[in-house]
This record gives structure tokens, sequence and C-alpha cells, in this order.
């Protein structure tokens, strides 16, 4: 278990989320490459996040490169109440070891990987997810926790 | 009838799909890799079997236009549907009409039959002269047939033969022409290997878009799209 990177950003409103505040709850972080990216997969057609239901069960907060303004945007454009956290210069996506070499036809470029941490009480990375794949990604992340709040 | 011809071309269907399941292995086509296809490729022994397809929709715009968009989607993608009807109109007057970008369909019919059915029959107005007005129906009728955006209704008749028919006549295609081009399943081949090659290429989902050389995933907003077009102009 190792001590979970401290971050400090500003969420969709504009007001600072550091690591601490969440100290003493249950922590579902994930990074995420994009604001605004609604599509279909062949199992499903959404925002390929299903943060509602894991909120019953942990605070869950998400971060991408997108500025403050695009989050707000995002967030009243699709009615979301979730906390999404502004990383423009990647710096805590990479502490998160999550800013990664991509490859597109070809070609390669450095973006966010899709990576979710879950963080316990005390602070510390107790599980995490590399490369997501988002179709069973909640249902996997509720067990997960659920399993895990029983044995904390 | 209808009945039967909807039979013969899922007969068909399935035959191609058999013979692509036998051509790639246990690659089967990307339909039911959750994972990004460029990893399962990558990680599979007959990675070097690559399909390339060329699309065969036309473009949008003049061909000396600086900036290719290429959009991979699906007719039966609510999304994808969203683009048509909002963004791409604003695309067209701002950017395409005004030579600045040319634009390309490409079809990556991921989400089932209907996809696949629906693609096919747009080769089939294209035959005609008529893709555009075709392409324009279709997603006029996924904004107004398939249900909440999230929930789509899917393969369950909306682009059945008997429906694309209807579509069809609606634009004022020859029906004639029309039937016997899905009849025959002229391009049924090709729109398969269209949704195997866009899986190869890491689409995952749609839709999907190329700005030049920049890659989007999902649908963006106006605004995101002008700023990752201004920013290779």
């Amino acid at each position: 278990m190792k001590l979970a990177p401290n971050f400090n950003l500003q969420d969709q409103t504009g007001k600072l989320h550091k690591l601490d505040d969440y100290k003493g709850k249950w922590l579902v972080l994930y990074f995420y490459p994009k604001d605004d990216t609604p599509g279909c997969t062949k199992e499903a057609c959404n925002f390929r996040d299903a943060r509602a239901d894991i909120e019953k069960l942990a605070a869950v907060v998400g971060v991408s490169k997108d500025s403050v303004a695009s989050h707000k945007k995002f967030s009243e454009k699709y009615h979301l109440n979730f906390t999404l956290l502004s990383d423009p210069d990647h710096s805590v996506i990479e502490a998160y070891d999550s800013w990664k070499p991509k490859k597109f036809m070809g070609k390669e470029y450095l973006g966010t990987s899709r990576n979710t941490f879950i963080i316990n009480p005390d602070g510390k990375i107790v599980k995490e997810y590399l490369g997501v794949d988002p179709k069973n990604h909640a249902d996997e992340i509720i067990k997960d926790l659920t399993d895990l709040r029983s044995t904390f | 009838m209808q009945d039967n011809e909807q039979k013969t071309l899922g007969r068909i269907i399935t035959l191609v799909v058999f013979i692509l399941i036998i051509a790639f292995g246990s690659y089967v086509i990307g339909f039911d890799q959750g994972k990004s296809s460029v990893k399962s490729t990558s990680n599979n022994k007959n990675s070097s079997q690559t399909v390339t397809v060329k699309s065969l929709t036309p473009i949008l715009g003049s061909p000396s236009a600086k900036l290719l968009i290429k959009e991979y989607a699906d007719y039966q993608c609510p999304y994808c549907s969203e683009f048509n009807q909002t963004i791409l109109p604003q695309l067209e007057s701002d950017y395409i009409n005004t030579n600045k970008i040319k634009f390309q369909f490409i079809n990556a019919p991921l989400l089932g039959d209907e996809s696949v059915y629906s693609a096919a029959a747009a080769y089939c107005a294209n035959d005609q002269g008529k893709y555009w007005q075709y392409h324009n129906e279709l997603y006029l009728i996924t904004s107004q047939k398939n249900g909440d955006e999230s929930h789509p209704v899917l393969n369950k008749g909306i682009f059945s033969q008997a429906n694309l028919e209807s579509y069809a006549s609606t634009v004022g295609l020859n029906m004639n022409l029309f039937d016997q081009c899905l009849n025959s399943s002229k391009y049924v081949s090709t729109v398969v290997n269209e949704a195997t090659a866009a899986t190869q290429a890491g689409v995952n989902g749609t839709p999907y878009f190329i700005i030049g050389n920049q890659p989007y995933e999902g649908l963006p907003s106006y605004s995101i799209l002008q700023s990752l077009i201004q920013a290779q102009l």
C-alpha cells in the first residue's frame, strides 16, 4: 500500500480540493482523457462514467487536463453534479503515473490514461485499475469498495 | 416476402462474419473485444493481418481544403446523430463551405446488425448520387426514434429492410434500383470490413474523429471542435 500523491486542484466551480480534504473518507479518484466525450460502444451509449452508484460508498472525484471553464460547461451541459478537477499542466496526472504515450494509426502522442484509484481513509492507495475498460467498471468498483470497506 | 429478404440478408451477413472469423482466428473482428483493439491486435499473433478498406462515401467540401476531418460513426448511435444534426451544419457553414476543411464520414458500424444494414443501404443511395440525402434521413430517424440518448433502441427494427426502403422512398430514390442493391447485399461485406478496419485502427466507440492529425474520441462540443480545427489551420 503506497501513500496517494497529494493534489491541490480546482473543481468546476473554482473551489480547491486537496487530498487531505478526503482524510477519513473513502475516495475514488479517476483520471480521464477529456470532458465532453459522450459516445457509443457496442455495449452502451454513455458518458463512460457511472459515478452516481459509487457515490453511495465513497467520494468520487474525476481529474482531467481540461480547464475549469471546460469542466463547468461540461457539468452544466449534462447536468452533472460530480466533482471534476482541472489539472491543466497534468502534474497530478503524472504523479499518479497516468500521463502516457498513446498511439493512434502509428502516431504517438501523450495523453491521460483512463486509470482509477481507490484511496482509503488513511490516504493510501488500496486498489488501482489501469487502462480502465469503462463497460463494467462501475460494477467492479462497487464490488471492490464493498469488500475493502468490510475489511478496513 | 420482407421476412425472407431479411433472412437472406441476415444469412449473408452471418456468412461474411463467419469467413472473417476464420480469416482472423481468435481475433473475432473486434466486436467482442472490450479492451482497446490496438492492444488486442498487438497481443495477437495474427496482428499482421490488418484489414484495409476504402470508404466509398463522398467527401464533403473542396478537395483542395487544407484540413481533413474524418468521422467514424454508426447510424444507430444517438451521439453520432447529434453530431450530424447539430454540429455538422455549423461546421459546414463556418469551415466546409468556405473551403477551409473537408469532411469524410467513415462507417464504423459497431452497434449490431442494423448498423451494418443501414450503412450498406447508404452506399446503395450513393449509387444513385443521393448519399448525403439518405445519410441525413437516417440520422433524422435516429434522433427521432431511438429514445433516450444513453439508452437507445438498437437493432429493434428502426433500420429493418422495410424501413430502410421507406426512408429511401422519402428521399426520392429510384426504388427498383435501391431494392436491387439492398437485396443483392452488394455492400454488406464492404461495410463489415469497415467495422473491422475501424476497430483495428483503435476506434472503440462512436463517434470518433480525426481532425487533421488529432484524434478525438466521443462527441465534441462545437467550441472544442473549433479549437482543434483552429490549431491546425
